[in-house]
């Protein structure tokens, strides 16, 4: 009975909080993305020098729907968004953060452009992959799965430089987790002669090739076009990189306004196999000097007059400036939902609210009409 | 009388076995579709042969440094050999396989290889590889049609090979039509060169994966890479008196650059000029050496043991005689 009690405490604390969005999927320009988390923060707008609520997240690609043709994994990919929003025009900022198991399985691409930075490339992303162009060129991710480029038909450029100034912004480490464990059917690696010494953890450098500088600027400028390449090369370094999604903020502007600040949790999630949970879900601590309290939140989302906070499964909502909303029923709207969109009642509940509301007028009603008749 | 007559008998037979094996600077050698003109030349005895077994003038032999000058164009595979008749090749003249095509070449490790050497060759099997190559001239691999493969162990002086001048004296980089290839644990000694940047390279296994299709896969004619080692340059220490003899001279022979001349490999080819040098030293009385240009050892009945050694200093004329224990015979 104790050792059950120990199991249901430990599963308890082990089950991730699930936002809404999180295993939702959509496709654009050729590339299937699936959303892994997603929140609503203030952004600095510089433009328009103003702060504006925008959603953000995180995604990673999940797989391909074209073939003969180039295909570029941006950084950060716009999408409408439905999350905690009533107007679905708005286009949310997802970070494309890893390419999912099989995502390019036997798929035939003129080019693939990869970003740098990604935080995992999944099982066999790449197997049977044939790039015409005759080159994929490999920024690293942090985490290289289970036989990765098994199979495949080109050249491989990994990419993990820093002597040619390339990513100076990409993973200290790399982990090859197996990544060449078939060798029978492996296309061959290349990296710039100077990196060799920098593999990573678990590569096999008797499989690499090395190549001087030039051969690999030719190789690039083939692969990913000369205009694209150039582009790169115009800013200096190679910046072609997601960048964090999530930052700390504050709800309001001047010091006194809560502060938010976000944090991955544990990197326990990272050793999960699965594609989602090698992407945590951020979370979010709230330092709020109305109340004197600091929180930890698994959800964060705000709008122009109030965030809502969710810890477990209770929803918390504050006004902008940290005070707490005790009376949540008069935020809710007729249908019982929020100011966010969520459904705080069920339709029972608000049916059988509403009938309640309507006995009692009712009955108020007759109790008048009562009074009335007998002259009180 | 009959005492003269069997010196002169006995002379004869003896010298004309010596220029048998005897070639000296600036003849040239012909073997098998390939010339070679001889550099330097000097005397060495048979690694067989020690101190108490070198009994006349007959167990010398001539040896020396070659540099190839012409390689038949019809030549399908060129083999060209680390020695040659105790000779050993050290380089090769400037444009040597220029506009030449050959399926397969192979190629010892060498000295150096002149201005344009590999220039507009055509390789059959696709790529030429090339072993420790001390110095290179100018423009040496300027449109090789074919890969390159360095399969060096140590530093190479790459100075203008992949860079030639253009009219108006200025140097453009040239270099392979295919790419160059080295193995990766070398790449040290050729950083800081331009064609680091524009090579590929590959560990132990891949890298000799190359080599092998360079030879097209050819195991027998992978096997000259053996000529390499083993074959016989003759020793170039010796001493005329056996080692317990107290009297004797120990002669040791080398090549040296001769700088009045021109430097070797300055300009390679053409100003090239190696000398030979006899260090001459008395075991009696080891602390003087004497340089000496010539070594000639000379048949002589008159003498105990039958012959005697003459030394030629050039730049003096001056000829030195000794007998084999060591003491100088008046002229």
């Amino acid at each position: 009975m104790r050792n059950v009690v120990i199991i249901l405490f430990v599963l308890l604390f082990c089950l991730p909080a699930v936002a809404d969005q999180r295993g939702v999927s959509f496709e654009k320009d050729g590339l299937v993305y699936v959303i892994s988390s997603e929140t609503i923060m203030p952004r600095w707008s510089a433009g328009e020098n103003k702060r504006t609520l925008k959603n953000v997240g995180e995604v990673y690609v999940s797989g391909v729907t074209v073939s003969d043709s180039s295909v570029a994994i941006p950084p950060i990919v716009l999408y409408p968004s439905t999350f905690c929003r009533k107007d679905t025009t708005v286009l949310a900022e997802y970070n494309v953060r890893g390419i999912g198991a099989g995502a390019f399985r036997g798929a035939r691409l003129k080019n693939l452009i990869i970003p740098f930075g990604l935080k995992f490339i999944g099982d066999e992303a790449f197997r049977d992959l044939e790039i015409t162009s005759g080159v994929l060129a490999v920024p690293p991710a942090t985490r290289m799965k289970r036989n990765v480029f098994e199979g495949m038909k080109s050249k491989v450029l990994l990419l993990y430089s820093r002597n040619v100034n390339i990513n100076d912004d990409a993973p200290l480490m790399i982990y090859f987790e197996n990544t060449f464990e078939n060798k029978e059917d492996l296309p061959d690696f290349y990296v710039v002669h100077g990196d060799r010494n920098a593999v990573p953890v678990g590569m096999d450098r008797r499989l690499l090739y090395t190549i001087g500088k030039n051969v690999w600027v030719d190789w690039l400028r083939n692969s990913w076009g000369k205009d694209f390449y150039d582009r790169m090369l115009m800013f200096g370094v190679f910046r072609y990189e997601a960048v964090n999604a999530y930052s700390g903020f504050r709800t309001l502007g001047g010091n006194s306004a809560p502060q938010i600040t976000c944090k991955y949790k544990s990197s326990k999630y990272e050793k999960v196999g699965t594609d989602i949970d090698m992407l945590p879900m951020p979370e979010f601590v709230c330092m709020n000097f109305y109340t004197g309290k600091k929180d930890t939140y698994d959800e964060f989302v705000m709008n122009e007059t109030l965030f809502r906070c969710k810890k477990g499964e209770k929803y918390s909502y504050f006004t902008l400036d940290g005070k707490p909303i005790t009376d949540t029923e008069s935020l809710l709207d007729a249908s019982g939902r929020d100011p966010f969109g969520l459904q705080v009642r069920t339709k029972e509940e608000v049916k059988e609210k509403n009938a309640a509301k309507e006995r009692e007028n009712n009955l108020n009603k007759k109790v008048d009409d009562l009074k009335k008749a007998f002259g009180f | 009388m009959m005492r003269i007559a069997f010196t002169i008998i006995f002379a004869f037979v003896l010298t004309s076995r010596l220029f048998a094996d005897g070639w000296s600077m600036g003849d040239v050698i012909e073997k098998d579709g390939i010339s070679y003109k001889v550099l330097v030349s000097y005397l060495v005895v048979d690694r067989k042969e020690s101190p108490d077994t070198i009994k006349g003038p007959d167990k010398f032999y001539c040896s020396g440094e070659l540099m190839v000058i012409n390689v038949d164009k019809n030549l399908k595979d060129v083999v060209i050999p680390p020695v040659v008749e105790r000779f050993r090749v050290v380089g090769l003249t400037d444009s040597l396989f220029f506009g030449h095509e050959h399926d397969r070449i192979w190629l010892p490790e060498l000295q150096f290889a002149g201005s344009g050497c590999f220039a507009g060759l055509k390789v059959g099997s696709g790529a030429l590889v090339v072993h420790n190559i001390a110095n290179l001239g100018d423009g040496v691999f300027d449109s090789l049609d074919a890969d390159l493969i360095f399969d060096i162990t140590k530093r190479i002086n790459i100075g203008n090979a992949f860079r030639k001048k253009k009219e108006e004296s200025r140097f453009v980089f040239s270099a392979p039509k295919g790419v160059v290839k080295i193995k990766t644990e070398m790449l040290k000694y050729i950083r800081g060169c331009r064609v680091y940047d524009d090579c590929y390279s590959a560990t132990s296994n891949n890298f000799t994966k190359w080599i092998r299709k360079a030879f097209n896969g050819d195991e027998a004619f992978m096997k000259n890479a053996l000529n390499d080692r083993g074959y016989n340059l003759g020793m170039r220490s010796y001493s005329t008196t056996p080692v317990k003899d107290k009297n004797g001279l120990l002669i040791v022979v080398s090549a040296v650059n001769v700088k009045g001349l021109g430097y070797p490999w300055g300009t390679l080819t053409n100003d090239y000029y190696r000398q030979s040098r006899y260090a001459v030293i008395n075991k009696k009385n080891r602390r003087k050496l004497l340089y000496y240009q010539q070594f000639i050892p000379v048949p002589d009945a008159t003498q105990k043991k039958g012959w005697y050694v003459k030394f030629i200093d050039k730049e003096k004329e001056v000829e030195t005689k000794y007998t084999l224990n060591g003491k100088q015979m008046k002229k």
